[in-house]
């Protein structure tokens, strides 16, 4: 398989995540490093994984041995700097990042007990 | 038909050859008739017994398979166990080197044992996402060993629970599939 395909195929893949983390059918973990969170199948793993010193985003693909069978790393559009926007393949790992890490963390749910908190304290 | 007329208008004593040719012919269709149907009814009695050896092969050929699980899971599990085990004394010692040897084992066996896990019927999927989500973890876990530094149990501690967690799992499941691999009296028969 050329690198093209290898390319087309990881992001297909992470779109792919992106969408069922979205819709709430697939749940990441955190691990260890907490800018890295993964996704457990029955013979694959997904990780997703984020480089703050270089602003890259890195989806791994790992087998049952947890050998990355496959991997993408993107950093931002060097030539383009003056835009939020580093290249729409970026976008899909920085959305996917951005999704797993709220899968992870539960930060919706996390958000809602922080308010209700708030609001169920009582008055001086 | 000339026979029958013959025998209608006529005593039997009076039949010619003709219509006798034609009693004694009908009288030969009743009986290759009859044994046509006793043949039908043999060859069906023979693929019957054929289909009930056959589903007796199959399920003596799973339950064999069964069995061959079970001993296998009853010498793996414990392994991974031990592993386990020198997984959290290389991480009390803080030995960084022997806590990566340890992780990779740990990668390599839990794989063998989802290969045999994943030829299950049904599919135990608990046993296998456990298994699956703690090689993950010991690679992750892996890696930040060889970056890192600092205390071995900061790197590691969610891959070491994962583990934990795995290896209890399956304990639970080898007891499970020790029971199954008995046969039944149904499949052993009456």
């Amino acid at each position: 398989m050329s690198d093209d395909e290898n390319h087309a195929r990881l992001i297909e893949i992470a779109r792919t995540a992106l969408d069922r983390t979205q819709a709430k059918t697939i749940k990441w973990k955190t691990t260890d490093d907490e800018d890295t969170f993964f996704y457990s199948g029955l013979k694959t793993s997904l990780v997703a994984d984020y480089f703050p010193r270089l602003g890259a985003y890195e989806l791994r693909v790992l087998n049952s041995r947890g050998t990355a069978i496959a991997s993408i790393k993107l950093e931002p559009d060097t030539f383009d700097m003056s835009s939020m926007d580093g290249g729409v393949d970026y976008n899909i790992l920085r959305d996917l990042h951005a999704a797993a890490r709220e899968s992870a963390l539960d930060i919706d749910g996390t958000l809602a007990a922080a308010l209700d908190e708030l609001l169920d304290v009582p008055p001086f | 038909m000339m026979a029958t007329g013959l025998a209608a208008s006529r005593g039997w004593w009076e039949v010619g050859w003709v219509g006798w040719v034609g009693v004694i012919g009908f009288a030969a269709t009743l009986i290759g008739l009859y044994f046509t149907w006793a043949q039908a009814r043999d060859a069906k009695d023979h693929a019957t017994n054929a289909e009930v050896a056959a589903q007796a092969a199959s399920s003596a050929i799973e339950l064999t398979q069964r069995q061959l699980r079970s001993n296998q899971m009853l010498i793996l599990v414990p392994q991974l166990r031990w592993i386990a085990q020198e997984i959290d004394t290389s991480i009390a010692t803080n030995e960084r080197d022997a806590t990566r040897r340890n992780f990779d084992n740990w990668r390599w066996q839990a794989s063998h044992v989802s290969g045999v896990l994943s030829d299950d019927r049904p599919v135990p999927r608990k046993a296998l996402g456990a298994l699956q989500e703690s090689v993950t973890l010991a690679t992750e876990a892996t890696t930040a060993l060889l970056k890192g530094e600092g205390r071995i149990l900061d790197s590691c501690e969610q891959a070491r629970a994962s583990i934990n967690a795995a290896c209890n799992l399956l304990n639970a499941y080898v007891g499970q599939s020790a029971n199954h691999a008995i046969p039944s009296e149904k499949e052993v028969g009456p």
